[in-house]
């Protein structure tokens, strides 16, 4: 470094001390603490001074049942569960009133830990002021025997809080008459996983909740008519109730709906009012027989009251239609589609579908082809096989996701290519866990995610 | 040393800061503490929220060079690989994880007082994502060590008198025990 003066070199030399790791700034420390469940972030208390409250300075908690440490041989007279409520009442203890964001709790509820469970949301809620409240009673089945207790969580519970987000997974639920005047102003999105609902009590959360623009309801098998009816509701999902035999109807009536999601919804009846503001559509089912195609078709038909969406995710079982005493109207087309995502195999079933289903989005121009391999055969008509004709003029790319090379999957390639298409293979990788499981997932996003 | 111009930049048509029409890739220049001189895309640029607040704010002209004193060559280098990916793999159907193996590939050889240093940097040059991965690489790291451990690698002094400690502990004594030492 030509013309610097030693001045200016022990400048730089003292500059680059200064920032060593001695100095690493507070904010960064928190936010790698809040990386943390919070029974690991508070072993860091014995670092130092600085340390010892840094951990309650982390805008979040995490308390995680399943991640806690057994209680070993140092309490031999301590269940596990009577240990980890023992922590939670410290660390909540301990902890000064600073506000967090997110309040996250896993936990094996039993017999007679009801007052806990009610302190700790109400120390979340009203002290801590949290925003997002996810409770977990569920976390998987090795835990649960042939007895299982239920918490009754008391939805004015919230009531002196801001909760933003709630998500409240395996237990029941206790809602005021007049849930009207709760007006809980900040309820914007709500799932509920395995919760005791019934149909009247889903009308009483839309009008406690004014502002509630997301629903998502997963394994709520008490639904019978099942009515979700508001102006203010955007984004909707419901599933997981297959093998409930019990749900007579849906209704859906939501002006501003802007994304719907059924994953392995069970009704004998499905009805979707106008839906103008429509843009995403997803019918998604892990199992295949007959029965299941019944459903499909009915909720797929729903889509003549949505003719406006841009982006559907659905089963590739198109080919049925062709055969159907019930198909779309003739005329029937989804002009405003531009993504589609099909989840397919790669039979003649699968490609007459494909087809048929181009046929009526001719604004197409981005398409995923996920695999599927459980297609339900049945007895097509010879030429409707042979004559496969794809329409897709405005088709700019492909992915085909899970591609093992098979001769009909080199086919559709190449048509593809022939038009100018742009495909992404994205090929089969073995380790992964190829179905859907409906299984418990606890993220922690700024919006819930409906997941597959 | 500047970075090589791998993959072709995207051509902007409409006019860059200093009001001129532009229709070649256009490259922001930068200057690390230690005196090293770097060109960088500007989408790979506009990552960096202290980047892209410098020029856009007082709608400086790419032409000067951005001195980035707090931050060491060497480390540029890491957040430059870090950020071209992340832009590259954005868009992409298989996103998180394309990401995820390019993750794991980066934070392998790293020592966590590297990673230590890139987190700095990090919230530096104002990179969320970044920041938060390299946040969970130290965390996941530090979570099972021991207090000792923690002190080493941050650099910080038992500061604790006797007394002070013993009240430390038995603030919560059962976490510190460290109970499932023989799972790590």
């Amino acid at each position: 470094m030509a013309g610097e003066t030693s001045s200016q070199v022990l400048l730089l030399h003292a500059k680059r001390l200064r920032r060593s790791l001695n100095d690493l700034p507070d904010e960064i420390l928190l936010h790698i603490l809040s990386f943390f469940p919070t029974v690991d972030a508070i072993t860091t208390s014995l670092t130092s001074r600085k340390w010892r409250l840094l951990w309650s300075l982390v805008p979040s908690l995490n308390f995680s049942y399943e991640l806690f440490p057994l209680a070993g041989d140092s309490y031999p007279d301590t269940t596990q569960v009577e240990f980890f409520a023992d922590f939670v009442n410290r660390t909540l203890i301990l902890r000064p009133d600073s506000h967090i964001h997110t309040f996250r709790l896993s936990f094996i509820f039993e017999d007679g830990y009801e007052l806990h469970v009610n302190s700790w949301i109400r120390c979340a809620v009203t002290r801590l002021k949290a925003r997002e409240l996810l409770i977990d009673l569920f976390i998987n089945e090795s835990y649960h025997g042939r007895h299982s207790w239920y918490y009754e969580f008391d939805f004015s519970l919230l009531r002196y809080g801001r909760v933003e987000v709630l998500r409240l997974t395996n237990c029941f639920l206790s809602l005021k008459t007049n849930m009207s005047t709760m007006n809980l102003c900040s309820m914007r999105s709500i799932y509920f996983e395995r919760v005791d609902l019934t149909d009247q009590m889903v009308r009483d959360l839309i009008s406690g909740c004014p502002n509630l623009e997301q629903l998502e309801l997963r394994s709520c098998v008490r639904l019978k008519n099942l009515v979700i009816s508001s102006s203010r509701i955007k984004k909707l999902a419901l599933g997981y109730d297959y093998g409930s035999e019990s749900k007579e109807s849906i209704e859906i009536e939501c002006p501003n709906l802007c994304s719907l999601s059924f994953s392995n919804c069970s009704s004998a009846q499905f009805v979707l009012n106008e839906a103008p503001a429509l843009v995403e559509f997803r019918v998604v089912f892990t199992r295949f027989t007959v029965k299941y195609f019944d459903l499909w078709s009915k909720i797929v038909r729903l889509l003549e009251q949505a003719p406006h969406v841009e982006k559907l995710i659905v089963q590739n079982w198109w080919y049925k239609f062709l055969i159907s005493k019930d198909p779309f109207p003739k005329d029937f087309t989804l002009n405003n589609l531009n993504y589609l995502e099909l989840r397919t195999g790669y039979t003649r079933y699968g490609l007459v579908g494909m087809a048929a289903l181009l046929a009526l989005c001719p604004n197409v121009q981005t398409m995923v082809l996920d695999y599927t391999d459980k297609t339900h055969k049945e007895n097509l008509l010879e030429e409707l096989l042979n004559e496969v004709m794809f329409n897709m003029p405005k088709l700019k790319k492909v992915t085909i996701i899970a591609y093992t090379g098979t001769q009909v999957q080199v086919n559709l390639v190449t048509i593809l290519k022939r038009q100018g298409v742009k495909i992404e293979l994205v090929p089969v990788n073995f380790d992964d866990n190829n179905s859907y499981p409906p299984g418990v997932e606890f993220t922690n996003p700024p919006q819930i995610e409906f997941l597959p | 040393m500047s970075t090589p111009a791998e993959n072709e930049a995207s051509i902007k048509q409409e006019s860059g800061p200093s009001g001129t029409v532009q229709d070649k890739p256009k490259k922001i220049v930068v200057r690390t503490g230690d005196g090293e001189v770097f060109e960088l895309k500007e989408e790979v640029a506009m990552e960096m929220e202290t980047i892209k607040t410098f020029f856009m704010e007082d709608n400086i002209s790419y032409e000067t060079v951005m001195p980035l004193t707090n931050v060491d060559s060497w480390e540029l280098v890491k957040v430059i690989e870090y950020c071209s990916k992340y832009v590259e793999l954005k868009n992409k159907e298989n996103f998180h994880k394309e990401l995820k193996a390019f993750q794991d590939e980066f934070v392998k050889s790293m020592s966590p007082k590297t990673l230590l240093s890139l987190s700095n940097v990090a919230n530096y040059l104002e990179i969320k994502y970044f920041l938060d991965f390299i946040c969970q690489a130290i965390a996941d790291h530090i979570k099972s060590k021991d207090v000792e451990y923690v002190r080493e690698l941050f650099g910080v002094e038992n500061d604790f008198t006797e007394e002070e400690y013993e009240m430390a502990k038995t603030e919560a004594p059962w976490a510190h025990e460290n109970l499932d030492k023989d799972l790590y």
